[in-house]
């Protein structure tokens, strides 16, 4: 995928994608923030502050309704790592996205009004995903047993409902001010729009926002798990289910890699290892699933599912580490290993292909490090052998590099 | 620099509409082609008149199309997995009330195999014994798991109350009803629904002429029964006499609401004119419902309202899902709502929002091949094209608030609603 990219003196990063097979325009801004850098008495903090981003800013009292009157679209999200916000639009009304942009970057209202609104709002968020769903809490447990140390071991929501409800107006500002800047902000288009017009607009809404102080990121590194832990839960669900967590490398590691291929093999489409052996022929789980976390930092390799009825727990997890340990065991078989770097291939094509999705991926290659990335990746990839994966599958699938939640039923109706 | 004075906007005029090429299989089966695209992948729809209107049983229709891929001669569902996933292909089926089909997304460069195992799967699937075992299981396990949801309990109960316990829009299985799939069933319906007669076939990507080819070469000549399409027709609807619905849930923390009535399908003169008003009431971010009930009152997360088309019905609902000891006023505030809309005319800013949100819309809507095909399915299904949205343009632009005052007293009045909420509902 081809990009220009410029750098305006305040730091804010902008990049160009131009496809003129769409007569819309998407633009992504990243701002490098999210849970982690939130203070341990405040979680759930980088999200609520998402919310609010929508309450209105310094000249503009409402975000979404001139964005609709101009024809656009929008959304955003936060995770642990940093916090996204995007919109598509006709091509024609590109410059109200810059406004829009721009002056929620320069300041918000800060209106105590929207802050107990969204509280309410966000709250109600924690109860629908996590404690009103079957299974719902059992993020909130995992994160806590895996990591001791660093801030990955809250989600982000938060660790409790009462984190978000005491947040002052004063904790937005200070928020605010020292993570929300053009230097710590990375702004991408694609669609159709050409990189010199862009610029300029970019100069001309952005370009008088001064830099900020952004505080340096210092966070405790997660010291190396040396003990199997455990955690169960008991609660309203029909079935047990568990969940295995285990450590791997960062995101700009070439262990990234080997795990993500080695969680494809276990559970990528239907003629994947722990799909056919563990829930086709010996019928332990109704589904399951093997995937990482893809943060920043050393995330987690993570392994979950439903058990199948009447079957229990500790057959379960038998069966999967029955699967980890053949994947150090045995390398895997070229046709196995093809298969998987030819779907990786295609998930690489199919999820760069809306211009939104252009404008996000771009927006996340260039927060890693590097724009070129994403066109290069698939050859790393493709450099992983299968040797190296059965090393890397020795080296992840230890008990001692393990947490392992089960979540019972309490057999309530 | 002045940020107070918004840039000037501009309204889309005109969408690019790519229009599909016509085409027929020497088997008789309809083919639309549409030529878009930049990346050398395509997609393939095959679309049967084979939902589960038209079953014996209940899940029958579901459960046979989700196993189509589940065995072939020679091969077993693992082996077709293997085959398809092997050249990055994802093939998907899915069944809803009218319609089953079997999508395929692949690079151009295989999609020569993989219409070949497609061919296959459509025509020759076996329905193992042993793989209907698993899915039925597996189904009754996630079904245990959605019972749990409020949100579940609300949706099946206001499905049933629009349109009655014995309409085939209405019938909705319940667990035991999954143990009563046998594979004769699964058979039967299959020998009589995946037919050309029965069929259709959608193509989308940057060279339809080369996909022609394929497909004429293993889907052109005679399959399957060469019967005539499947007719249904549908009794009329029976909504529920009872208008409101307490679904106890003891332990939960939230309410899910619904409230709806029985509309109509995508061919009726007032369902574009209906869009525009739902879109006012809950079809977007800004609507009133989100206003009201999320921005300002911080009742719930998310609040929306839908037209939902069938072919031969439809209807209309809100959804949310709010805090326990609010439900009850957040059901008064969307009747509120729905009265206001037919009490008060829409002003003329709002309606110049509501016209240029709904014109972006339609043109990302049809923005990228894969949007286009999804579009094109859905009004292809009622025997509609494209100048459907062409029509649609026009409307948005034409409709006045008296019109919308208008509509919205003879469709979302209060009286006509069923209202269903599930959750720790004691009244």
């Amino acid at each position: 995928m081809d990009f220009t990219k410029h750098t305006l003196e305040n730091g804010l990063t902008v990049l160009v994608h131009p496809d003129h097979s769409s007569p819309m325009v998407a633009m992504n801004l990243l701002y490098s923030v999210g849970s982690r850098d939130e203070d341990p008495s405040l979680t759930g903090f980088a999200h609520l502050f998402e919310h609010l981003m929508f309450g209105g800013s310094a000249h503009i009292p409402d975000y979404d309704t001139p964005l609709q009157r101009a024809g656009g679209e929008n959304n955003a999200f936060t995770n642990n790592d940093y916090t996204d916000y995007y919109l598509t639009l006709p091509s024609q009304n590109l410059e109200t996205a810059f406004w829009l942009e721009s002056d929620r970057m320069l300041e918000l209202n800060f209106s105590e009004e929207s802050l107990e609104v969204q509280k309410k709002v966000v709250a109600e968020e924690f109860r629908q995903r996590y404690l009103n769903q079957p299974y719902g809490d059992a993020w909130l447990l995992l994160r806590p047993l895996a990591y001791r140390v660093h801030p990955y071991r809250w989600p982000t929501i938060g660790m409790n409902i009462g984190h978000i409800e005491g947040a002052s107006l004063g904790d937005v500002k200070s928020f605010f001010f020292s993570h929300y800047a053009p230097n710590n902000c990375i702004l991408t288009l694609a669609g159709a729009v050409d990189p010199d017009p862009a610029f300029r607009l970019a100069e001309k809404w952005f370009g008088p926002i001064g830099r900020r102080d952004v505080p340096e990121r210092n966070l405790p590194p997660e010291p190396p798990q040396e003990e199997y832990r455990y955690g169960e839960k008991s609660g309203n669900v029909p079935s047990p289910a568990v969940y295995l967590a285990f450590h791997v490398d960062d995101r700009l590691s070439r262990n990234y890699y080997q795990s993500d291929l080695l969680s494809d093999i276990l559970s990528s489409g239907m003629s994947s290892r722990l799909f056919l052996n563990l829930v086709k022929n010996k019928q332990l789980f109704s589904d399951i699933d093997a995937y990482i976390t893809g943060d920043r930092d050393p995330g987690l390799f993570v392994v979950s599912g439903h058990l199948a009825d009447q079957v229990q727990p500790e057959t379960a997890l038998d069966g999967i580490w029955q699967e980890l340990n053949h994947l150090s065991q045995f390398p895997v078989g070229r046709r196995e290993l093809e298969k998987n770097l030819n779907r990786v291939e295609s998930n690489l094509l199919f999820n760069n292909m809306s211009i939104l999705n252009k404008a996000m991926n771009l927006a996340y290659y260039e927060w890693i490090g590097d724009p070129g990335l994403l066109s290069r990746e698939l050859a790393v990839y493709r450099s992983v052998n299968a040797e190296e994966l059965r090393m890397a599958a020795t080296n992840l699938f230890r008990r001692e590099n393990c947490s392992c939640l089960v979540y019972q039923s309490n057999g309530k109706k | 620099m002045d940020r107070s004075t918004p840039p000037a906007i501009l309204t889309v005029e005109h969408l690019n509409l790519v229009h599909p090429v016509d085409y027929q299989l020497a088997c008789g089966i309809p083919v639309k082609a549409i030529c878009a695209g930049t990346e050398e992948v395509c997609r393939v729809d095959f679309i049967f008149e084979a939902g589960s209107r038209f079953q014996d049983h209940l899940f029958q229709a579901s459960v046979t199309n989700q196993m189509l891929p589940e065995g072939i001669p020679g091969k077993t569902g693992g082996q077709i997995a293997e085959e398809f996933e092997f050249y990055g292909s994802f093939i998907n089926v899915s069944a809803d009330r009218d319609e089953a089909d079997l999508t395929v997304h692949t690079l151009e460069k295989f999609l020569e195999p993989v219409l070949a195992l497609t061919r296959e799967v459509l025509v020759n699937p076996l329905f193992p014994e042993e793989e209907l075992g698993v899915i039925v299981a597996n189904r009754i396990q996630s079904m245990k798991i959605d019972d749990e949801r409020v949100e579940t309990l609300a949706r099946r109960s206001i499905n049933r109350a629009l349109f009655g316990l014995s309409h085939p829009y209405g019938i909705i299985g319940e667990i035991q009803d999954v143990r009563k799939v046998r594979r004769n069933h699964l058979r039967e319906f299959h020998r009589r629904a995946y037919t050309p007669a029965n069929c259709r076939i959608l193509l989308t990507g940057p060279h339809p002429d080369q996909y022609l080819r394929l497909l004429e070469k293993f889907f052109g000549s005679e399959w399957g029964l060469s019967g005539e399409r499947l007719a249904s027709t549908l009794p009329p609807i029976e909504p529920s006499r009872e208008k409101e619905i307490l679904l106890q849930k003891p332990g939960a923390v939230q309410v899910a609401i619904r409230i709806g009535c029985p509309l109509f399908g995508r061919k009726h003169p007032d369902f574009q004119r209906l869009t525009v008003l739902n879109t006012i009431l809950g079809g977007y971010f800004g609507s009133r419902l989100m206003s009201n009930i999320r921005e300002e009152k911080g009742y719930t997360y998310g609040i929306s309202s839908q037209l939902s088309a069938l072919k031969d019905s439809g209807y209309f609902m809100i959804g949310a899902t709010v805090g326990a000891d609010v439900w009850h006023q957040s059901i008064d505030e969307c009747n509120k709502e729905m009265i206001r809309l037919g009490r008060e005319p829409v002003s003329r800013e709002e309606l110049r929002l509501i016209r240029n949100y709904l014109t972006g819309q339609l043109q990302r809507s049809i923005d990228g091949p894969f949007h286009l095909a999804e579009q094109y399915r859905a009004l292809w299904i009622n025997d509609l094209d494209f100048s459907y949205l062409s029509e649609f343009m026009d409307t948005i632009n034409r409709i006045t608030p008296e019109e919308l005052a208008e509509l919205a007293k003879r469709y979302l009045n209060p009286e006509y609603m069923i209202t269903v909420a599930a959750g720790p509902v004691e009244s």
